[in-house]
């Protein structure tokens, strides 16, 4: 097992455990239990990241009372109730998926919150924060030019006041930099 | 010297317009400091002391005293509006409050958390007074398996926090464990879990994980709900509780009160701490437990006034003996320093003015902290009549700069989004998240106790100490008994049918 706890063995062992994770949700996607496929992702992923770290753990110094012995404990424990659940699953007996939702729009949404967090280094958090600001009001339909701006420039103003200036946190400057 | 003299002395501190004014802008501070998620209470004392430092050191440390104490209220206004936890203790009252908003019942919840607050501050003031040097001298006697012992009664509260789900709940906060153990190991140093990567030798920081978890998340699941049309609240209930109502949650108040001032003693314990575990026995004592975590005003109740009465049982092991029981009491004992005053025994005989003036300003900030958030509520439930359009932008944006504000980092802002995700995935398919946070903060106090209690006597210890022997056998009774009730509950409904039972 100490081969796999880190290096091109670590590797490996997280490929295994990435295909068994992903076999054990397309099996319930389609099979009778497929609406259960929801439920299964969550106890799926405890379980391959449980292993993956415990793989891990023996690389740590094995003594008494030692930095691998609780999180084996955890571990075991995050194994053992997340394959009941798993199991609860596939014998339908617990709760079926919720209905669908618009993953695009969260999609969408997930994917702006990451743009904007690579901008505030780029542009700096102050142009950043307006602009995410303002395209995602326009996505949640609020389209009165006026108000977008106050709010925008309003968020923008506290937070150069209040954190910038009076706190001394240090908001990354971009673009604005250069100006300065 | 006898209690009344003392009293009267101290109080001659505080008697002027000028400390007055001191406490009032105190208690300001804190609890502005204390709704904005990323500036914990200890973040704000910090930032006052240098402004202090040209005050005499009485009004000094009754300023720093007064943010202290209105933080922790100050976390449950943002928590309840927008369920964005200012404070990691409030998060515990998210978990009601935020459902009261919900209901359009906003003016209830921080009409409750205000009331409670003020009045669980009193409680914990009242004790530190009459018994600081005593309370302090037992804590101080805890071994670390009491503590770990502790810690794990506070891990058994997770069977409050189920909503009928016990097995889901297991698991996040086994969720919360394991993220905690990720980082350098504090006993051995050794690199656990951080795959050579410089950014996760200190793991992950609570602060960015309540926000992913409980306000993120939040947005993240608007955005797979969004009908593509933004909604206002327009039926916002401002009224406060009424009489009738504070009647019946008195004793919630009261009890939790005394369980958060005698939890904060415990240096390491803590707001977040005393509020999950006054939470889970006001659950267990309540005639309605089935209201909690959907807005009960009980829960809310708990939740503050454990993490308001805190804040003078943290201040037991600091005046008494100097020894600081929380971040905020390390900032304040810096602040004693700074002023040439060294707190402990010594202080109580030499120093009284000091020692009563902060226990006077305590008083007299909680009466300040209730008229201004009684006059403040009015204009704080306002938010919630914001365009969803406008308010979910703007929670991101908070969000992100409050995950930065705690220690300048990008990664924090990262580790906010990823929780964010994780926490829209749990609640989609019915995992509680404030276990996840319950694992976070509970996690180092369990794992270093336990291998410092192994360490210095064997595993025999556990059995061998009868208090922790004591605490480890009520936490499994405690972690048990609701599973039993609920199992007995589930048996007496079913009642013969044969439909698949659900977990």
């Amino acid at each position: 097992m100490e081969y796999f706890s880190e290096g091109t063995g670590l590797v490996i062992w997280f490929f295994l455990v990435f295909l068994a994770g992903c076999g054990t949700v397309l099996a319930f996607r389609f099979s009778k239990k497929k609406d259960y496929a929801g439920q299964a992702i969550i106890p799926t992923m405890m379980i391959a990241f449980s292993l993956l770290l415990w793989a891990i753990t023996f690389s740590f110094p094995s003594e008494e009372a030692g930095p691998a012995v609780l999180p084996r404990l955890w571990i075991f424990w995050s194994v053992l109730l997340a394959g009941l659940l798993l199991l609860f699953c596939f014998m339908g007996k617990t709760d079926k998926d919720p209905e669908s939702g618009r993953f695009g729009f969260l999609l969408t949404g997930i994917i702006l919150t990451i743009v904007y967090f690579f901008a505030i280094e780029i542009l700096g958090y102050f142009i950043s924060s307006f602009l995410f600001l303002a395209i995602l009001m326009y996505l949640l339909s609020y389209r009165k030019p006026l108000v977008v701006i106050i709010v925008c420039t309003g968020w923008v103003l506290f937070s150069y006041i209040i954190f910038y200036k009076l706190l001394y946190i240090q908001l990354p400057l971009g673009l604005i930099e250069d100006f300065i | 010297m006898d209690l009344a003299d003392s009293f009267a002395i101290g109080f001659s501190v505080i008697l002027g317009w000028k400390p007055l004014l001191i406490i009032t802008a105190g208690v300001i501070v804190g609890i502005l400091a204390g709704a904005m998620p990323g500036l914990s209470p200890s973040t704000a004392v910090a930032l006052l002391v240098p402004f202090s430092y040209t005050m005499s050191p009485a009004l000094a440390l009754i300023l720093l005293t007064s943010i202290y104490i209105a933080s922790n209220y100050g976390g449950s206004i943002t928590a309840v509006l927008i369920n964005t936890p200012g404070t990691p203790s409030a998060a515990v009252t998210a978990m009601d409050g935020y459902p009261l908003t919900q209901q359009g019942k906003a003016g209830k919840g921080l009409g409750t958390a205000l009331v409670a607050s003020t009045i669980g501050g009193a409680v914990g003031v009242a004790i530190l007074i009459l018994f600081a040097v005593p309370l302090a001298r037992i804590a101080l006697k805890f071994s670390p398996a009491d503590y770990f012992a502790l810690a794990l009664f506070g891990l058994a509260t997770v069977a409050s926090m189920s909503r009928g789900n016990v097995l889901k709940s297991m698991i996040a906060i086994l969720f919360g464990l394991i993220i905690k153990t990720i980082g350098i190991d504090p006993i051995s140093g050794v690199s656990r879990f951080t795959f050579n990567n410089d950014l996760l030798y200190d793991g992950f920081t609570l602060i960015p994980a309540l926000i992913g978890l409980f306000a993120v998340s939040v947005v993240f699941a608007k955005f797979e709900t969004w009908t593509g049309v933004g909604r206002t609240m327009d039926k916002i209930d401002n009224k406060l509780p009424s009489l009738a109502e504070f009647m019946k949650i008195k004793f919630t108040i009261l009890r939790s009160s005394i369980i958060g001032t005698i939890i904060g003693i415990f240096p390491g314990a803590g707001a977040t701490i005393a509020a999950f575990i006054s939470y889970d026995m006001s659950k267990r004592a309540s005639k309605e437990p089935e209201k909690f975590g959907h807005g009960s005003l009980e829960g809310v109740a708990a939740a503050e006034s454990a993490n308001s009465s805190s804040v003078g049982g943290a201040l037991v092991p600091l005046l008494a003996l100097g020894i600081p029981g929380s971040a905020t009491d390390a900032v304040l004992l810096g602040a004693f320093m700074l002023h040439d005053l060294v707190p402990g025994p010594m202080l109580f005989q030499n120093n009284p003015e000091i020692v009563y003036g902060i226990f006077s300003a305590l008083i007299v900030a909680n009466i300040i902290m209730l008229l201004l958030g009684l006059y403040g509520n009015r204009l704080f439930i306002k938010v919630v009549s914001v365009p969803e359009g406008i308010m979910y932008p703007l929670i991101l944006a908070i969000a992100i700069i409050g995950s930065f504000a705690v220690s300048g980092s990008m990664f924090d802002v990262a580790a906010c989004i990823g929780f964010g995700v994780i926490g829209w995935l749990f609640k989609r398919y019915g995992f509680p998240v404030a276990p996840i946070v319950l694992g976070i903060v509970l996690g180092k106090m369990v794992e270093e106790n336990f291998r410092r209690a192994v360490m210095m006597d064997g595993y025999g210890v556990f059995y061998r100490d009868k208090l922790a022997l004591i605490v480890l056998l009520v936490a499994l009774f405690s972690f048990i008994w609701p599973l039993y009730k609920s199992w007995r509950h589930h048996r007496i409904s079913k009642g013969g049918e044969k439909e698949p039972e659900t977990v």
